[in-house]
């Protein structure tokens, strides 16, 4: 197929900050604009019950309206931006580190230390995230830190199987033969040929990964398996305020729609960085 | 089912193939082929010739035209509209790919996709259609056995022939052969050529044949065109065009092929370059079930200082295996290894040691050789590394290597993807002169290159040696390659030598079976070449069963 | 008699692994500081001799190995121990819950999958239709909107808003919702990896033969996909049963997702410990078969 290797590499042509990356900009500021506003300005107390206010309709006073507790569902919102973002971003590095960093040790060892930690992400992999935070829900209880570690066991092997491709791929290439040829040893290898291009995916897995984390997160709050119950991140919001959406379904869709505008937007920049880097598929082809 | 007429089958002019709106990757190409005729379209990769089979097939890539004429036996394939094609492709032109295994659905049957094939054309069923099946498994000299098996279970060879039958199934009259040998053994490839030869006499085909091996091609077209950066530069009767090649381009293909280099023997000294005595290499790290697999079963090997040695044989019979045992990529063990006098250590750790960076290797793909992240010079400080030197000392040794392999300073900034092939090979060959080898090996490093630059790398070579005084273990299977490089030549089958000697002598008077056949099934340009040379040469293909 | 050899293997395996999560969730719940004893005995009061028999009676005496191996003996024999909560063996519970889950996850499944391939088929087959940027948008919607969001949102609209009351405890809604998450996760690399085998060698091979179109795509394109789809539907299993234990949840539906959920809140180590075992089967199972019917279809492993 002579034809097709002439091709010019990039006939379709995406080049320039595609209009996935603007849109997806736009919403993730829109959805952390109003987390942004409270940290400049400050606002009301996510936590103050005002028991004469409750399931207010949104107006003065309380732009979002208060909850079935009559907590200012702002304040609350705003809040947990940073808390459902803080913890996406825990999980993402989380994976990264115990998928990335341990499939990279363990690649450099090989012999009995690379088929171990290979069989624990394959655990990890059959492994739903649910049960998993089922799991460290009942060891650890509710709060931010399992549900850390439950969002960075879920995905580590995601990070775990990049590694192992690059690698793999790496270590076939006759440039490294080339270089092992003039006596590098293994860390110099890895450092020189094995890291650099490790770089582009694992960044852009990250980027794929966070707004996965930011759904299981909320996910987990949903079912009472996130946070703990005065921490209010979107998911535990929803969750919190499921039972009154009746009397007041403002509580319920403001933390819905910032749920969605953020995941969304950090998809569409997923996606624009994927269109770049491409770790997931296999390969690249001439 | 056409009318014999004098009139040619097909009558291309005015071709033109590209995407639209942008400069044509064939421009203004003509020709015509009667039937019975073999056209060879020779060309180096972005020549144009694939592009110009595809669209005679109408399988260009996604967002191609094609303008001009192509009027094939009364009608115009440029202005078919899809169910035009339909009619035509199988039925009335057939086609073979380069890659068979690719070319064929690895989920089916051979008769499986066979008989699909045969019915997409004629109305046979039930034994009818079984019958015609073997029919044309047996004229392309394959067993109706193979009726059953997939793909995968067949060698590269019968797997081509299978592909050649698939072509032949709607009983077309023009054949398309795009590369059909290129991912084949010599041996095979000439076994492929010249049933393909047969073929086209016995069905009266007219057959357009693209290769960018003109040795190739003069062995089975009646006419050769020959293609450069879209355009047909000149077409003529094979052995017109290979006696007096009227452009200059044509002419250094023809010379590529033909003289290469001169090649003096160097002074020689005492002590050899490289001894070798009972090397066995395996693969495998024999974990707790696996045994490593043996693939080269106790040779002994000796270059003299400055001298040349070639290893040829077939794909996987241990030529490369034997190149990386003694750089240390793969595990092997030696009674002895010596290099200019010392003994060397084997495998990866031994590459630390001062006598194995005298050693140094130049392999296959030089694509594949440069890591595309690093500059020119960030590849050639890889090999000074382990020495440690300032950076001005580092700096004027890679620039002396750069000038010396005929690249300059300049290139040192480049990165790969800017370097031609030729130039990148020219790197890598650089890289290994850093470390001052006394051995060179060269793995294959020809047979990525365009013919005319292999031309330029073999004269490097040749420089090398002399000015160096640099020993060559050469790994190959080009016979013409080794018969210039001259020294000895040992050929290895399944991982042991068969014969060695004197080049010239072993392969004009070959004594081994293998030998013999390597030496027969050679490509070779000669002006005298007839194509009733390849029935004198093979009589014994007629209608047999070839092992592949 | 070598083909079977693999599956030998992977079915080994599939067991350790089993076994392993099983210990892990075993250890889990023992590490959890007071045990369902402690518990009672803080509410009442319980003698001493009372809180060993009890422990006794509940297979919390001796060491975690020790009590681990007596749980396995028994839930080999089918005997899963008691609900603490609910006093009822637990082997019935899990019996009750796993059929409606498996309909329900069942049902989801082929949803989502069979809509995958239709969108996946009909962007292919149209490039120039509104078909490609559907299969985009479809996998946009299931990355950023969860499946308990689009759930909330249909409760407030249908049931609340405009009244049609039965979206709770019907299997309609979830099911819709659940498929359409799933259909967003295949339908798009499922397109891709369609693209790229129109693109294969032997693809066009059979063009260049005169093949019909529809057969080129029946049996050169699609097969060439199969591994790709079995690969990933495994991976969106895990989804699956998220979404599974979500939907139950939120629409009240029955089933081992609120059998789990509810073990949770309630401190059910029994129930919670049956729940994870019967999951991490169902997993390592289906994974299990997907990986022999990879092997099946393709006839290079199955050499």
């Amino acid at each position: 197929m002579g034809g097709a290797a002439i091709l010019p590499v990039d006939v379709a042509g995406r080049h320039g900050p595609s209009g996935r990356l603007l849109v997806g900009a736009a919403l993730v500021l829109l959805a952390l604009a109003p987390g942004l506003v409270r940290l400049l300005l400050g606002g009301a107390d996510p936590l103050d019950q005002d028991l004469l206010a409750l399931n207010l309709p949104p107006g003065a006073g309380h732009p979002l309206g208060t909850d079935h507790l009559g907590r200012d569902v702002l304040a609350r919102l705003t809040v947990g931006t940073w808390l459902t973002l803080g913890t996406g971003i825990g999980g993402v590095l989380l994976a990264a580190l115990a998928g990335g960093v341990v499939a990279l040790l363990a690649l450099t060892l090989g012999g009995a230390a690379r088929a171990t930690a290979y069989a624990v992400f394959d655990l990890l992999r059959v492994l739903p995230g649910v049960l998993l935070a089922l799991l460290t829900a009942v060891a650890l209880g509710n709060g931010v830190g399992p549900v850390t570690l439950a969002l960075g066991l879920s995905f580590a092997p995601l990070f775990a199987e990049v590694v192992r491709a690059t690698h793999e791929r790496e270590m076939a290439a006759d440039y490294v033969a080339a270089a092992q040829v003039f006596g590098l040893g293994r860390l110099a290898v890895l450092w020189r040929h094995v890291l650099p291009n490790l770089a582009g995916p694992a960044v852009t897995l990250c980027a794929i990964v966070l707004p996965r984390c930011i759904v299981t997160e909320s996910v987990l709050s949903f079912l009472g398996l996130g946070v703990s119950p005065d921490q209010p991140s979107w998911g535990r919001m929803i969750a919190d305020a499921s039972g009154f959406a009746e009397d007041a379904p403002h509580a319920v869709l403001a933390p819905m729609l910032a749920l969605a505008l953020l995941t969304l937007g950090l998809s569409l920049l997923g996606e624009a960085a994927r269109r770049r880097f491409d770790p997931l598929r296999r390969e690249q082809r001439p | 089912m056409s009318i014999e007429t004098a009139s040619p089958l097909l009558r291309i002019s005015g071709l033109q193939v590209g995407f639209p709106g942008a400069a044509p990757l064939v421009r203004d190409l003509g020709f015509t082929l009667s039937k019975g005729e073999v056209l060879g379209l020779v060309g180096e990769s972005g020549s144009g010739k694939s592009l110009t089979v595809s669209a005679l097939i109408g399988l260009l890539p996604d967002g191609m035209a094609a303008r001009g004429s192509a009027m094939f036996d009364g009608q115009d394939l440029l202005s078919l509209p899809p169910q035009g094609w339909r009619a035509l492709r199988g039925r009335r032109i057939g086609m073979v790919f380069q890659d068979p295994l690719a070319a064929l659905n690895p989920f089916m049957t051979i008769g499986a996709q066979l008989a699909e094939a045969i019915k997409a054309h004629h109305p046979l069923r039930g034994r009818d259609l079984h019958a015609r099946a073997e029919e044309l498994l047996g004229e392309v000299g394959l067993e109706r056995t193979f009726l059953g098996l997939y793909p995968h279970a067949l060698s590269g060879g019968q797997q081509q022939r299978a592909v050649i039958a698939l072509a032949l199934s709607g009983d077309p009259c023009l054949l398309l052969a795009d590369e059909p040998t290129t991912a084949l053994d010599t041996v095979v490839q000439a076994q492929i050529l010249a049933l393909l030869r047969r073929l086209v006499a016995s069905r009266g085909l007219a057959a357009v044949f693209i290769s960018h091996d003109l040795g190739v091609v003069a062995r089975i077209a009646d006419t050769v065109g020959i293609m450069c950066q879209g355009e047909l530069l000149e077409a003529g009767p094979t052995a017109q065009l290979l006696s007096e090649p009227s452009h200059s381009y044509s002419r250094s293909l023809v010379a590529a092929c033909r003289d290469l280099p001169g090649w003096e023997e160097a002074p020689i000294a005492d002590v050899p370059a490289l001894r070798l005595r009972n090397l066995i290499v395996s693969y495998g790290s024999g974990g707790l079930f696996r045994q490593p697999r043996q693939v080269v079963h106790g040779i002994d090997l000796d270059v003299p200082a400055g001298g040349v040695l070639s290893v040829v044989g077939a794909s996987g019979g241990g030529k490369s295996s034997i190149a990386r045992a003694l750089v240390g990529l793969a595990g092997a063990k030696a009674d002895v290894c010596e290099i200019g006098g010392v003994s060397m250590p084997l495998g990866p750790r031994g590459r630390r040691s001062d006598v194995a960076q005298r050693v140094q290797i130049v392999f296959q793909n030089p694509t594949a050789s440069l890591n595309p992240r690093m500059t020119v010079a960030q590849v050639l400080a890889e090999a000074l590394r382990r020495l440690g030197l300032p950076r001005g000392e580092e700096q004027r040794r890679m620039v002396a290597a750069l000038d010396e392999v005929g690249l300059g300073g300049e290139y040192l900034r480049r990165f790969p993807h800017q370097l031609s092939g030729g130039q990148k090979q020219r790197v890598a060959i650089a890289r290994a002169l850093l470390t001052e080898p006394t051995l060179l090996i060269c793995d294959e490093i020809l047979s990525a290159l365009d013919a005319t630059v292999q031309a330029q790398i073999l004269r490097l070579l040749c420089r090398l040696r002399l000015e160096r005084g640099l020993a060559l273990l050469f790994i190959g299977h080009d016979l013409g390659v080794v018969r210039t490089l001259g020294g000895s030549v040992a050929v290895i089958e399944a991982g042991r030598i068969v014969e060695k000697g004197r080049a010239a002598e072993v392969l004009a008077q070959p004594r081994h079976s293998f030998t013999q056949r390597l030496v027969a099934a050679e490509v070779s340009v000669s002006p005298q070449w007839s194509q009733t040379q390849v029935a004198a040469e093979y009589p014994g293909l007629q209608r047999a069963v070839v092992a592949g | 008699m070598r083909a079977f050899l693999p599956l030998g293997i992977s079915l080994l395996r599939a067991l350790v692994l089993v076994a392993t999560i099983t210990f892990i969730v075993f250890l889990l719940i023992r590490a959890v500081p007071g045990d369902v004893v402690d518990v009672l005995a803080a509410q009442g009061d319980l003698t001493p001799a009372q809180q060993a028999a009890l422990r006794v009676d509940l297979g919390l005496d001796g060491t975690v190995a020790e009590q681990f191996l007596r749980w396995l003996r028994q839930a080999v024999a089918g005997d899963l121990g008691q609900s603490v909560r609910f006093g009822r063996p637990v082997i019935g519970m899990v019996e009750q819950a796993i059929p409606s889950t498996i309909v329900f996850a069942a049902a989801a499944f082929s949803f989502g999958l069979c809509l995958a391939l239709v969108l996946a088929l009909g962007a292919l087959m149209a490039p120039r239709s509104p078909l490609p940027a559907l299969v985009e948008a479809i996998n946009l919607w299931s990355i950023a909107v969860p499946t308990f969001v689009a759930g909330m949102a249909a409760i407030l609209v249908f049931s609340i808003w405009l009244g049609w009351l039965p979206v709770i405890g019907n299997m309609v809604a979830p099911v819709v919702i659940l498929g359409l998450d799933i259909a967003g996760q295949l339908a798009k690399p499922l397109l891709e990896e369609l693209r790229e085998a129109r693109l294969a060698p032997h693809v066009r091979a059979a063009r260049a033969r005169g093949i019909h179109p529809v057969l080129v795509a029946a049996r050169y394109v699609l097969p060439k996909t199969v591994p790709v789809l079995l690969a990933l539907s495994s991976i969106s299993l895990a989804s699956l049963i998220g979404g599974t234990m979500t939907m139950e949840a939120l629409f009240g539906l029955p089933g081992l997702g609120s059998l789990v959920l509810n073990a949770v809140s309630g401190r059910d180590y029994p129930v919670l410990q049956a729940v994870v075992m019967v999951l991490a089967l169902g997993v390592v199972l289906i994974n299990a078969v997907a990986d022999l019917a990879r092997r099946l279809t393709d006839p290079r492993m199955r050499a």
